[in-house]
């Protein structure tokens, strides 16, 4: 495109270009009849500015809806540079309208590039980006995958008729040369084109619409063979498949089974994180401290690599505790600062503390993990169903990534509150309190209770608690000795610092929506 | 990924700021000069019917050629001044017009009816020039930051007329 303009322009072949397009023009006109015009003159309509921000805002719609916020970004980045490029070529080249025929259709300023037809062409191929699933429906070149395919489906035909149609009316009408429909339409494709093959690849946020976290990231084609490059290349290990596992537990990260060619080794179990999970992680924490304000060590991780590290470290120092946790194989590197897989050993027959039979072997086994780490001087820091498993009646730790080491004694108080909270969602409170009697003591229990309140139970023991029909925390209270609740607000320069520049950034955002669709003049 | 990502945002930067300065370069090219031809075919497009079409004859000392609207029906140019303010005069052709209310004066333009409307005096100056001719209409509107006898007459000065004859002599095509 770029070439084209430089040829036309620098060389001073316009001459050509314009007897060109005007021959083209002339054998259109001879196809002109009453009823064609009319239908061409509706056509038209495809690449009305209202049409174009319509189509756009239902497309931003759909992707807010399924939470695709990376892809409303780059869309919104499309159509700006979209809008600002288009403007800028028609300055420089100035391109007066055909002359060579009579002009019937509408039209806006100079003719090079047409304006309709880029908005169109960017609109509609941002929206199979933003919507249409890889696959049957949008055929897409994955060039180091297995189902390699080529080829167009059945959208991108309609898509690229609905294109053609206004590219014909524009030329039809007299309206657009040829060459301006042209250009435009490679313009409009290549925009979106580039932007979102490259700021968001289908293999690193596909879209789906299955219900999943959006922390999860697609574990097949390029990922999936990578990660058994690295298993072999940094473990020393053959790794034979490697398939998602429990996404539904998983808030942070995207869990895999590594299943491994060799049958007498164990299956591992690993955690991808990506740049993706680091910016989930530091939207939590943002979210946490304007609810909250600080409660404790809230600090965001600067690399995913760190990320990794801090959990790796964590799960080695558990261990070395002699604490039930998994045990470490240290982490991968997919793409280094970007992606990272860390491995430890697969639990083979642990089961979530929701799925099991929960006795006083295991309400004791569990008390006793949380004994072990505040005499270890540890917090796990989020005990919630999905992190704790069980086999064999023995309890294991899970997902240690918001560990720390020498926490408060408020901290470790929550842990031992929400371990019993776990606890008597699939058992009794009045048990599970009198078995704690053996291993804490009334204030320590009074004191667990008094800081268990609304953020400090993870959401997902929150939403087992509403789904019991029993009063579950009410009734550990009742049990605990009396205690005034332990105040969770904390008030800080930086709190209030981020709750105005959220609000400001958010008025602003408004404001700027408001004025775009006001005005429509985004095309 | 990081590599290809950092590639062709530079692209885009390299790519945004040579034809961002292009177009600051060619932005003075588009006011509808009088000898100048692309800006004044669109225009004359615009209204197939007008016989003439607006131009910049020749910018007093102070004037600067601020933007331009064409599209179909109508087109317009405004001028600023660093005297009378920021779009001091806009003028625009339009297929017909109404002048109802304005008073007819002699014109100072071959083959056409001027007449002039003045709405304030207090302060500022605004009102509406009107040049009535076979198949158009063109308007000028003042609104100058502050009176000045001045402004008017060298607004009358920088903007001419050219005929859709000429304009389509110049490029060499058909109008």
């Amino acid at each position: 495109m770029v070439i084209s303009w430089l040829v036309v322009f620098v060389t001073d072949l316009r001459p050509y270009a314009d007897d060109l397009d005007s021959a083209i023009l002339r054998w259109v006109a001879d196809l002109r009849s009453g009823a064609l015009t009319r239908l061409m003159r509706r056509a038209q309509w495809l690449g009305a500015d209202r049409t174009i921000v319509v189509l756009q805002l239902a497309v931003v719609a759909v992707a807010l809806a399924f939470r695709r916020f990376r892809h409303v970004i780059v869309l919104a980045a499309c159509s700006l540079f979209g809008v600002w490029m288009t403007s800028v070529v028609q300055v420089v080249v100035a391109r007066p309208r055909p002359s060579a025929v009579e002009i019937l259709g509408r039209w806006n300023g100079f003719s090079h590039p047409s304006r309709p037809v880029v908005g169109l062409s960017l609109t509609v191929v941002a929206a199979i980006y933003v919507l249409v699933p890889k696959g049957r429906w949008r055929i897409a070149r994955a060039p180091d995958s297995a189902d390699r395919r080529r080829g167009i489906s059945p959208v991108n035909w309609v898509c690229l008729a609905v294109i053609l149609l206004l590219c014909f009316a524009e030329v039809y009408l007299g309206v657009s040369h040829p060459t301006d429909v042209v250009l435009g339409g490679i313009m409009g494709v290549a925009i979106p084109l580039i932007a979102f093959r490259v700021l968001a690849p289908a293999e690193v946020f596909p879209i789906t619409y299955r219900r999943q976290r959006t922390a999860h990231v697609d574990v097949g084609g390029r990922r999936g063979a990578a990660i058994q490059r690295a298993v072999g290349e940094q473990l020393g290990l053959e790794a034979e498949s490697v398939e998602p596992f429990a996404l539904e537990g998983s808030w942070g990260s995207t869990p895999v089974l590594i299943r491994l060619a060799d049958p007498d080794r164990p299956t591992l179990f690993g955690k991808i994180y990506t740049a993706t999970h680091l910016r989930s992680d530091r939207w939590y924490k943002l979210g946490r401290t304007l609810l909250y304000g600080r409660l404790e060590d809230e600090a965001t991780f600067p690399t995913v690599r760190r990320l990794v590290e801090y959990e790796d470290y964590l799960l080695r120092v558990m261990w070395a505790a002699g604490l039930p946790v998994a045990r470490t194989y240290g982490f991968l590197e997919i793409t280094p600062e970007r992606e990272y897989v860390i491995v430890n050993e697969f639990l083979t027959g642990a089961r979530e503390i929701g799925d099991v039979e929960v006795d006083e072997a295991v309400i004791d086994d569990a008390l006793r993990v949380v004994r072990g780490l505040w005499d270890a001087g540890l917090a796990h820091r989020d005990i919630k169903p999905a992190n704790i498993l069980v086999r064999d009646k023995k309890v294991f730790l899970v997902d240690v990534a918001f560990g720390e080491v020498r926490p408060s004694p408020w901290r470790q108080a929550v842990d031992l509150a929400n371990m019993m909270v776990v606890l008597s969602l699939s058992s009794d409170p009045d048990v599970v309190y009198e078995r704690a009697r053996l291993l804490f003591s009334d204030d320590e229990l009074a004191e667990a209770f008094a800081a268990a309140r609304g953020v400090t139970l993870p959401n997902q023991s929150r939403a087992r608690l509403r789904q019991d029909e029993r009063d579950v925390l009410g009734r550990l209270r009742a049990l605990a000795p009396p205690r005034p609740p332990i105040r969770i607000q904390h008030w800080s320069l930086r709190r209030i610092g981020l709750s105005v520049g959220v609000i400001a950034g958010a008025a602003v955002a408004l404001f700027a929506f408001v004025n775009a669709v006001r005005s429509l003049q985004l095309w | 990924m990081v590599r290809r990502r950092t590639l062709v945002t530079l692209a885009a930067l390299v790519l945004g700021a040579s034809v961002t300065a292009c177009a600051a370069r060619y932005k003075p090219a588009l006011a509808p000069g009088c000898h100048k031809t692309d800006s004044l075919v669109l225009m004359a497009q615009s209204v197939p019917s007008a016989q003439q079409v607006p131009c910049i004859a020749s910018l007093p000392a102070g004037w600067t050629f601020e933007d331009l609207d064409i599209r179909r029906g109508t087109s317009s140019f405004s001028l600023d001044s660093d005297r009378a303010g920021h779009r001091a005069v806009e003028v625009r052709l339009f297929p017909s017009c109404r002048v109802a209310g304005a008073t007819e004066i002699a014109s100072d333009e071959v083959g056409t009816r001027r007449f002039e409307r003045v709405e304030s005096v207090v302060g500022e100056y605004r009102g509406t020039r009107y040049y009535v001719f076979d198949g158009g209409c063109v308007t000028y509107r003042f609104n100058f930051s502050r009176q000045g006898l001045a402004f008017v007459n060298e607004v009358s000065l920088a903007i001419g007329f050219i005929s859709r004859q000429e304009i389509a002599q110049i490029a060499n095509r058909k109008l």
